[in-house]
């Protein structure tokens, strides 16, 4: 069995979807812990939040105070760690990244902002 | 073979073209017409401190397909990676209102309109080239009408110095007088040679130019010859303040003086390609810290980011440029002092240094992220040096800005 | 106490350097009388550039200007420092030349 390590090469890599396109970082792991089992990776994590508190508490309540003036929840994507496909350079997972909230943001601003300017949309490549 | 030869002509065309920017061009006028040549060695150290940094950071990006930031968020995990993400932020942003303010100042003298109503026009035009162009338009095109800089060089040539002395400036030597004063030119030489957005942009540059371990030797000799030549036009631009300035003992205490420098060399020519010179390349350079800054957050983060995509592609990467020029403009159009605000920013942009090149010393000796192409004995010995000498300039920043400085 | 000319060219200066500036006293009047002199010299070089087409009178006025500033400074700090009696003369000498030179300056010009 090939291991993997997690703090090395899994934790704030690059996350790609299916498509290649990126989609955040993995911010955080969860472990899910088996009774008489060795615990085994159960969801990958994206979110501000999650980056955050591995900052610190002050980090933290920077976050939550942003959003609660932006008057949103934060945003955490919960991958299944099933759903990775490829761990080399980048993470490599078989999800569409625009159904997930890591792309919550992207979205917004896609449709308040760069897509109201002229030049702002069209063919993906200038 | 001969597409090779013109990345590199290019490459290194573009070092020369974008040298020059609103903090090299104010402290080498300084620093020459307050010390003559005696501060040349810090010109030297400046551009040979930006070779081992850029040729670093671009053999970095080739090997591993990653930048620079990309690295250090991965390597050094989410808790180091805010130091140099806010600290690049913050100083990055300074330097972007200075060389907004660059780029009004230029407009001012030439059109007598003040240069506040010029700073968000210029903000607007920038971005509407990042907005519509591409990464090869925005480095290349802006590099490439920087060459004007190369004026400096004429007028050099044309006040007949004595190389000799010239020569003897690039050895570091003691102060003659006001060793406060001088040693804070110095640092600030430094800060304007050894940008930390330089060496992120370059390296964000080498992944859209899609370089991979086949342009190693590109990228060594543009970011050798690139610097080495930008460098001899800032040594240049030293070399006519200490010729005009000092015998006239003008010190330059408002950024309008320096559009005198040319002139004595260069008559009226010599005024109007001083500002083609400033106002293209601070022009060039607020294209660049723009984009450095959106690639910092974009790279950090892992948002999609591409100049070369279209802004609904990566629009948080967008919407980051459109923001931070906003946001920098904003103190030049209510009057900020152009010269104390470009300083400023080169001291702290110095005083920066260690939380990029710190962390380059054990990124480039990774052999995970650089496989063969780990630094060698001589790259080491340039890299751990530069390391030393950020920190040492980390020290003595804050006192010399309150000793020498404003 | 007497900011010296040249502090004005930055920031705001802080606390601390204001401290350490006004334990240096006398220092104050030299910086002021070099940054004079200075602006003198540039006004000089602008009226020379100006007499013989090298830069357009609109820059020559900007130059003017800011030297005008230079003196502005001068005064209120002459008037309302703590500076002795032959310092005070040697920034009113400065500032006199100053004034000269910018005088010959608008001579020249349109």
């Amino acid at each position: 069995m090939k291991g993997v390590a997690l703090i090395h090469d899994v934790l704030d890599a690059q996350l790609l979807d299916r498509t290649q396109q990126k989609m955040g970082r993995v911010d955080g792991l969860v472990l899910e812990l088996r009774d008489g089992e060795p615990p085994r990776v159960a969801e990958l994590l994206v979110g501000g939040s999650i980056a955050a508190e591995r900052v610190g508490g002050w980090m933290t309540a920077i976050v939550r105070g942003c959003c609660r003036v932006l008057r949103i929840e934060p945003a955490v994507s919960r991958i299944p760690f099933d759903a990775v496909e490829a761990i080399g350079a980048c993470v490599e997972v078989k999800v569409d990244a625009r159904s997930t909230s890591a792309m919550r943001t992207e979205r917004w601003l896609d449709e308040h902002f760069a897509c109201r300017i002229p030049g702002g949309s069209g063919e993906e490549r200038k | 073979m001969s597409r090779k030869i013109a990345e590199v002509a290019l490459g290194v065309v573009t070092g020369i073209g974008g040298f020059l920017e609103v903090g090299s061009l104010a402290t080498a006028v300084q620093g020459g017409a307050e010390f003559g040549f005696q501060l040349g060695w810090a010109v030297l150290l400046g551009s040979a401190s930006l070779m081992v940094l850029m040729e670093a950071s671009g053999r970095l990006a080739a090997v591993s397909d990653r930048t620079l930031i990309d690295q250090l968020r991965e390597r050094f995990g989410i808790r180091f990676f805010l130091l140099p993400l806010v600290v690049g932020f913050v100083v990055s942003l300074l330097v972007l209102a200075s060389e907004i303010g660059g780029v009004s100042l230029a407009l001012q003298m030439a059109t007598g309109v003040r240069f506040q109503l010029w700073a968000l026009p210029i903000a607007f035009l920038a971005w509407l080239l990042l907005w519509r162009g591409t990464f090869s338009l925005v480095e290349n095109g802006t590099a490439i009408l920087g060459l004007v800089s190369v004026v400096f060089l004429v007028g050099a040539a044309a006040l007949h110095p004595r190389w000799t002395s010239v020569g003897a400036g690039l050895i570091p030597s003691r102060a003659t007088h006001e060793v406060a004063r001088y040693w804070y030119l110095a640092i600030s030489i430094l800060g304007a040679s050894i940008s930390p957005y330089l060496y992120a942009f370059y390296s964000s540059g080498a992944i859209e130019d899609g370089w991979t371990t086949e342009d190693l030797g590109v990228n060594r000799i543009t970011a050798v010859l690139g610097n080495l030549f930008g460098g001899g036009l800032a040594l240049m631009t030293l070399v006519v303040a200490a010729m005009v300035f000092l015998p006239r003992h003008i010190h330059v205490d408002a950024y309008e003086q320096t559009a005198l420098v040319l002139t004595p060399a260069l008559s009226h020519p010599g005024f109007v390609f001083f500002l083609a010179t400033l106002a293209i390349t601070c022009f060039g350079t607020t294209l660049e810290i723009a984009l450095a800054i959106a690639y910092m957050l974009a790279q950090g983060l892992g948002w999609p980011w591409s100049e070369n995509m279209r802004p609904a592609a990566d629009s948080r990467f967008s919407f980051t440029y459109t923001v931070v020029l906003l946001v920098a403009a904003i103190p030049i159009a209510l009057g900020v002092n152009v010269l104390g605000l470009t300083n400023i920013s080169m001291v702290l942009t110095a005083a920066s240094l260690p939380v990029t090149v710190v962390p380059m010393v054990v990124l480039m000796n990774d052999r995970d992220v650089m496989g063969k192409s780990v630094n060698g004995f001589v790259g080491n010995v340039a890299l751990v040096a530069l390391a030393v000498m950020s920190c040492v300039i980390l020290l003595a920043a804050i006192p010399l800005q309150l000793l020498g400085g404003s | 106490m007497a900011i010296p000319s040249r502090s004005r060219r930055g920031a705001p200066v802080p606390l601390i350097a204001l401290a350490a500036l006004a334990a240096c006293g006398g220092g104050g009047a030299k910086q002021q009388v070099e940054s004079l002199d200075s602006w003198r010299a540039t006004i000089d070089l602008a009226t020379e550039a100006q007499l013989r087409g090298w830069v357009t009178p609109r820059y020559a006025h900007q130059l003017r200007d800011k030297a005008r500033t230079a003196l502005a400074d001068a005064a209120k700090s002459a008037n309302s420092s703590d500076l002795s009696a032959a310092a005070r003369d040697s920034v009113t000498d400065a500032a006199r030349s100053l004034e000269a030179a910018v005088a010959s300056l608008e001579r020249v010009g349109p």
